[in-house]
């Protein structure tokens, strides 16, 4: 792993823009209906969900194309279809329908999600939105811990019909993580703050195994957008934030 | 020089290997999916596509017992080493898919795996012979489990609940497979307590397994130890489709839903 | 020559890697297939003592269902004759359907049913292969339960 990761030269990662962080694209079988691949903006979605109630109630990857979303089970009220129903509301609006069965190839609905190269139909504004939020550098600019504990945004966390509650598990206490030799902080690792967007199951047992040490990992893996690197790499505040963990306090 | 590279080399990428196991998050397979066993032991050796075994419509109808003990199938994919010639001589698959077997509510199992084939047959084989086909289900799950209570991942069944409260009634005899015996004595329940801090202790109830398992299918294969104790696993073990994990990893609701099993509150 | 060599070596390296690492990544089920050929040395010496074993050993509190005496013939080189194939799954549904009940027999109970299952072992590795392949893995859980049983009993 590590010769490997060696032989294939780090590059200088793109930045995206503030309001692109996050922008997963999907093209599993677009192309195969003639439609524009999808564009999901995850800020949009994590100012009003948990991502736990995505990643793990209705069952999306955590992996570019790795759910191979079919338009039918949309229609079935699966993955996005079982908020973009027509039916779902959200603040009393209600949630536009995805994969509502016309085959048009122009039809304006489709191109809500299957956006053509340089040509989005996005309601919500990142500007205004973003400007009503606490910031932070990096990612999208915005602090989203802040914004949740602060009570700006209220994600959900159970949605009706799909999520079934469990009685809840005490968090785990926080612990320290130190660096290795490097000379950088230590590295303060809070349950509580992760556990109100992801629960249990978005982390465990895929992620990190339950036995704490038991898994042997270097920044090198979270590059590579595993352990931590699979949230924040691409769509919570990325690591080349450093000091947004390695913040060196004691418990 | 050369040899110390290489021996190194071997340490480094074979641990690394052993590390990435975690990490990434897995793809969880659509309720309808999960459970389902891919079968390749001959098929393309035959040239017919891999088979895909479906457990959420068989679980429906049987208990694991059934299949796993009296008919004798293995609890690994291609563990079992299924024959065309032994479906055709009425065992495995062909215990059952014989074209004169019924059952509640089925009439005569299709056959599996015939001497003689005509063209007609083709739609038959790919019921099973399904691995890249865009095969029509006969049975849809969200239809034939509208009714059944739900429950988080795997299946989205709650099969145990489905089972107590009589919406199903899985079959636990087959003439002339099973053995007539007299009714099971059911083992206590017993604790288990979590090692992490703040963990529920589970409760592990052999009453509801032995529903479905009798004895034999976790006896003495999966949980050897005769004392209870002697047998020391961990979650890491359970994760990796051992113990717990040989059922609750694939096919019985899975671990990720912890609250399952851990129940019992933190004195 | 440093460059060929280093590249040799990687070449090498990941060859070997995935020949030794892909047993680290299949899944290792507990439940592994007991394979059929189990010790080859029990049925050898098994139809020579059952005979003699059984009708010792079985005590009078013994529940009514198991005879006495173990089918007398137990010959190791039998054919496979209409009369036997009745015979040895008639003795495997007698065996076999005491398993529900295992945990309330004597020590000596079970170990007369281990005998019978390694006496019958040999009669059904004759059969033909599907019905050898199935009924040598019914009779080998069965035997497992068996011993399994008498181990957990306390004071072993």
């Amino acid at each position: 792993m590590l010769i490997l990761a060696a032989v294939d030269e780090a590059h200088a990662k793109s930045i995206a823009a503030p309001q692109d962080y996050g922008k997963v694209i999907i093209a599993n079988y677009s192309a195969r209906a003639g439609l524009a691949p999808v564009v999901f903006n995850h800020w949009v979605h994590r100012a009003r969900y948990t991502c736990r109630l995505c990643h793990v109630d209705i069952g999306f990857a955590m992996a570019k194309n790795a759910t191979a979303i079919t338009a039918a089970a949309n229609k079935k009220g699966l993955y996005c279809g079982a908020c973009h129903n027509g039916k779902r509301t959200y603040n009393g609006k209600i949630i536009f329908a995805s994969c509502s069965g016309t085959t048009a190839r122009k039809n304006a609905a489709c191109e809500r999600c299957h956006s053509p190269k340089k040509s989005t139909v996005q309601e919500r504004d990142f500007k205004s939105f973003a400007e009503k939020m606490p910031r932070n550098t990096s990612g999208n600019g915005i602090d989203w811990e802040a914004a949740e504990s602060s009570g700006r945004i209220k994600p959900i966390d159970v949605l009706e019909g799909v999520s079934i509650q469990k009685p809840r598990i005490k968090a785990q206490k926080d612990f320290v993580i130190e660096s290795k030799g490097t000379g950088t902080s230590a590295v303060v690792f809070s349950h509580k703050k992760h556990a109100v967007w992801n629960g249990c199951e978005v982390c465990h047992p895929d992620i990190f195994p339950i036995k704490k040490g038991a898994t042997k990992y270097t920044m090198r893996e979270l590059e590579k957008g595993e352990y931590c690197g699979v949230c924040h790499d691409k769509v919570a505040f990325p690591i080349v934030d450093c000091r947004r963990c390695h913040t060196g306090g004691k418990i | 020089m050369k040899k110390v590279i290489i021996v190194s080399l071997l340490v480094l990428i074979c641990s690394g290997l052993v590390v990435a196991q975690t990490g990434t998050k897995k793809k969880r397979p659509l309720p309808s999916d999960y459970g389902n066993v891919v079968m390749n032991n001959y098929s393309e050796k035959s040239g017919m596509a891999p088979v895909v075994f479906i457990h959420w419509l068989h679980r429906a109808r049987f208990t694991c017992r059934l299949c796993h003990v009296d008919i004798g199938f293995a609890m690994k994919a291609g563990g079992t080493n299924v024959k065309a010639i032994d479906n055709m001589n009425g065992y495995y698959c062909g215990t059952c898919h014989n074209g004169k077997r019924s059952f509640k509510g089925v009439e005569k199992m299709f056959e599996a795996c015939s001497k003689k084939l005509t063209p007609e047959d083709g739609k038959r084989c790919d019921r099973c012979h399904s691995l890249g086909k865009n095969v029509k289900r006969e049975y849809d799950l969200a239809e034939f489990t509208a009714k059944f209570p739900k429950e988080r991942f795997g299946n989205g069944i709650n099969w145990e609940l489905a089972e107590e409260t009589g919406v199903i009634k899985p079959l636990d005899f087959l003439d002339g497979v099973s053995i007539k015996r007299p009714a099971l004595t059911i083992q206590k329940d017993f604790t288990l307590d979590a090692k992490v801090e703040g963990m529920p202790a589970i409760v592990f109830s052999h009453k509801k397994h032995t529903v479905w398992n009798g004895c034999e299918v976790c006896h003495p294969e999966i949980f050897i130890g005769v004392k209870k104790g002697s047998t020391k696993y961990s979650m890491i073990e359970i994760f990796d489709g051992k113990y717990c994990g040989v059922c609750h990893g694939k096919v019985a609701f899975p671990t990720l839903d912890c609250q399952r099993c851990h129940t019992k509150p933190v004195s | 020559m440093r460059n060929t060599e280093k590249s040799l070596a990687i070449a090498l390296a990941i060859t070997l890697s995935v020949f030794f690492g892909m047993p680290l990544l299949t899944d290792g089920a507990s439940a592994a297939t007991v394979p059929a050929t189990a010790p080859a040395t029990a049925p050898a010496t098994a139809p020579a003592t059952a005979p003699a074993n059984a009708p010792a050993n079985a005590p009078a509190t013994v529940p009514a269902t198991v005879p006495a005496t173990a089918p007398a013939t137990v010959p190791a080189t039998a054919p496979a004759t209409a009369d036997t194939q009745v015979d040895w799954k008639t003795e495997f549904e007698d065996i076999c359907s005491k398993t529900q009940d295992s945990m309330s027999f004597t020590t000596e109970e079970l170990k007369s049913l281990v005998d019978r299952c390694d006496a019958l072992k040999p009669r059904i590795e004759k059969l033909d292969e599907t019905e050898r392949k199935v009924y040598l893995r019914r009779l080998q859980m069965c035997r497992d339960l068996l011993v399994f049983v008498i181990e957990s009993k306390p004071g072993k």
